[in-house]
């Protein structure tokens, strides 16, 4: 049986994870949803899950998108280096930059089209 | 050793005498002259003075008083007494006669100069002080006059010192004079009102804001005691404030409600601080007034400055959320849904139906908003039922929601009402969507509907979050949003209840809201049954 890459999704809107849950596993993939930052935070950090990639919405309560990156990137966990795609409303080039110079690996720009965002995704993980 | 015979002895001390009194009587003449010419503040009243007393003392034929410039080494006429002679030009052209009298500062003749066919005496008389050069008179006498000894030299002499002493002062006078008018100017400017007294309480300085933010006029006050002028409730503070400062010793601050003119009422902020002189010696109090109600206004201002900045940012977020939902549903439906999915493709499409009404919801919000600033905003009047729009409005609510129960209890044979059938709908959308939207975690949201003095009167009470009593005041301002990020994230505009608000007292209704932080909030609007 063919390995299926795991996602993550962190993403505060119920609609946006249900329907990115439903077009990645449309895909090949196997979607995990976190609804904030700390969830995602501490399914990351925790040994028995393996991720391949992180998709990151920045727009979050309590939490916002840039300081999950922040916390992903500056600990010393196994999955410090996990891929991650930024899902941004702010159309402002200077959050791209940001969101960039912490360690993205690429964004997209909401509202983003499902296609564009797959060839992100397997450019990062095949 | 030869002696001297009485009688010589005798005639030489009479001598003595007379010519001590003659020097004494110099000496009186110079007080009286000094005097002259010192009491003069005027720059043209000393030159003038000097000039006739130097008539006086020798009968010119005319005398020209020239001043040096500061920076170069020119001069230029700064007065003039009698004839002009014509040969004056030519006497100073040479600078190097004129630079060499300056340097020996006394009363000279010049003889090169004597004009024969006019029979004149031409001499210069050096106006200098200890520092420096000030200029030097020109004087031309009649050959036949000039009476020329070592007195009249001497007088003359003193005569120039005085004068030098004099414009000095003059100048001194006119700088002190000018650095003054800065200060007021520079006082005057400053938007504080500053006002200082002595230790005893008497007014020293006073700004014109200070006058105006104290009600008073000033030039009366100047060297009065604030107690003469100052009245009521300002007095006691600064009675109170200056006993403290003297005690305390450091700056102090304070406010006090105050009406400078009739029915002006400012609120004041004091702060006092001591006045000391080069030796940290105690000299006075200094006090600064600040009109509080004028930086309320710019608070108040740069506050909506943000509020709008925030709005846009809301507004964009508000727009984009809805349109990514609509956007990444109806690309599954098209690409990955199975056409036989009834199931999936029912609920996606609900999803969008949904989303659709928010946008819908913000893009209306957004119209209004944009005719009530440009004041078009106009209401289409008919004869409505409160009672059909609030059970329309839940119906479509009722559809969506999972956990939350809706209740109604309206008063049977409630009136038709005079009213815009779409914007009452618009607030109870808003309201209701607002219960809903500030109950995160379910609970029950009760509509009542009643009549009451003309008025139809309809309440929603929800079980939700709550307003803090701080922010209650706020909500119906335009990008108002109460502040729960640390609580609960609720998004939003902040343009609904400024709009309901807008439609509810162009109905000429009202609306009014109570509320308990973490048990609920009750909206009421009121509209008349009539327009009259």
């Amino acid at each position: 049986m063919k390995y299926k890459k795991t996602i993550l999704i962190i993403d505060d809107m119920k609609q946006i994870r249900d329907i990115l849950w439903f077009s990645l596993k449309k895909e090949g993939y196997k979607p995990i949803l976190a609804e904030n930052g700390p969830a995602g935070l501490k399914y990351l950090f925790d040994e028995e899950n393996e991720i391949d990639l992180v998709i990151l919405d920045v727009m979050m309560p309590k939490m916002d998108g840039f300081e999950v990156l922040g916390k992903l990137r500056t600990s010393n966990n196994f999955a410090s280096k996990t891929p991650v795609i930024m899902l941004t409303a702010k159309a402002q080039k200077d959050d791209v930059i940001k969101g960039l110079n912490e360690g993205a690996n690429d964004y997209v720009l909401k509202p983003y089209k499902f296609t564009e965002l797959l060839i992100k995704v397997q450019n990062l993980i095949g | 050793m030869k002696t001297i015979p009485l009688e010589k002895d005798q005639n030489f001390l009479n001598q003595t005498i007379l010519s001590l009194t003659d020097q004494i009587d110099l000496f009186e003449t110079f007080q009286d002259l000094s005097l002259k010419i010192i009491s003069q503040f005027d720059l043209e009243n000393i030159f003038e003075t000097f000039c006739t007393i130097v008539k006086e003392v020798m009968n010119y034929q005319s005398a020209t008083i020239y001043l040096f410039n500061e920076k170069d080494e020119s001069f230029s006429i700064a007065h003039h007494s009698g004839v002009v002679a014509e040969f004056e030009e030519r006497i100073l052209s040479d600078l190097k006669v004129i630079n060499w009298i300056m340097k020996q500062g006394r009363w000279t003749v010049l003889t090169d100069f004597q004009d024969r066919n006019a029979e004149c005496i031409i001499s210069i008389l050096p106006i200098k002080s200890p520092n420096h050069p000030i200029g030097f008179m020109v004087i031309i006498t009649e050959f036949e006059k000039a009476i020329y000894n070592q007195k009249l030299s001497s007088i003359l002499n003193f005569l120039a010192s005085q004068t030098a002493i004099a414009v000095e002062n003059q100048n001194l006078y006119a700088k002190i004079n000018k650095s003054n008018v800065y200060m007021t100017n520079m006082l005057d400017s400053i938007i504080n009102g500053i006002m200082a007294t002595n230790m005893k309480g008497e007014v020293t300085l006073v700004s014109r804001n200070a006058t105006a933010i104290l009600g008073i006029k000033k030039s009366p006050v100047m060297g009065k005691h604030y107690k003469q002028f100052l009245k009521g409730t300002l007095k006691n503070k600064i009675d109170e404030m200056f006993s403290d400062i003297a005690g305390k010793g450091f700056a102090i601050e304070s406010m006090v409600n105050h009406s400078p003119y009739k029915e002006v009422n400012i609120t004041v902020g004091i702060t006092a601080s001591l006045l000391t002189d080069k030796n940290k010696n105690t000299i006075g109090i200094i006090f600064i007034f600040r009109d509080m109600s004028a930086s309320k206004e710019i608070e108040r201002l740069t506050k909506l400055d943000e509020m709008k900045s925030e709005f846009v940012s809301n507004v964009s977020h508000e727009l984009r959320t809805p349109l990514s939902i609509i956007k990444s549903y109806s690309e599954a439906l098209l690409t990955q849904v199975e056409p036989d999915d009834h199931q999936t493709r029912e609920q996606f499409l609900s999803v969008i139906d949904n989303e659709t009404d928010r946008l819908a919801t913000i893009v209306t919000n957004l119209l209004d908003l944009s005719r009530i600033e440009s004041g078009k905003f106009e209401l289409n009047y008919s004869a409505v039922s409160l009672k059909d729009i609030v059970n329309s409005v839940i119906a479509v609510f009722k559809t969506k929601l999972v956990n939350i129960d809706i209740f109604t209890d309206f008063e049977k044979g409630l009136p038709l009402i005079d009213a815009d059938e779409d914007k009452i709908r618009e607030v109870l959308v808003n309201l209701i969507a607002n219960s809903i939207k500030f109950s995160p975690m379910g609970g029950t949201i009760s509509i009542s509907i009643m009549q009451q003095k003309g008025l139809v009167v309809c309440s929603i009470s929800d079980t939700g979050i709550g307003i803090p009593k701080n922010e209650i005041n706020h909500i119906f301002e335009k990008f108002f949003r109460v502040d729960n990020s640390d609580t609960y994230e609720i998004e939003g505009t902040g343009l609904g209840l400024s709009i309901v608000k807008h439609i509810m007292d162009s109905h000429k209704g009202g609306i009014s809201v109570d509320s308990i932080i973490g048990k609920g909030s009750v909206f009421t609007i009121y509209l008349p049954i009539n327009r009259s």
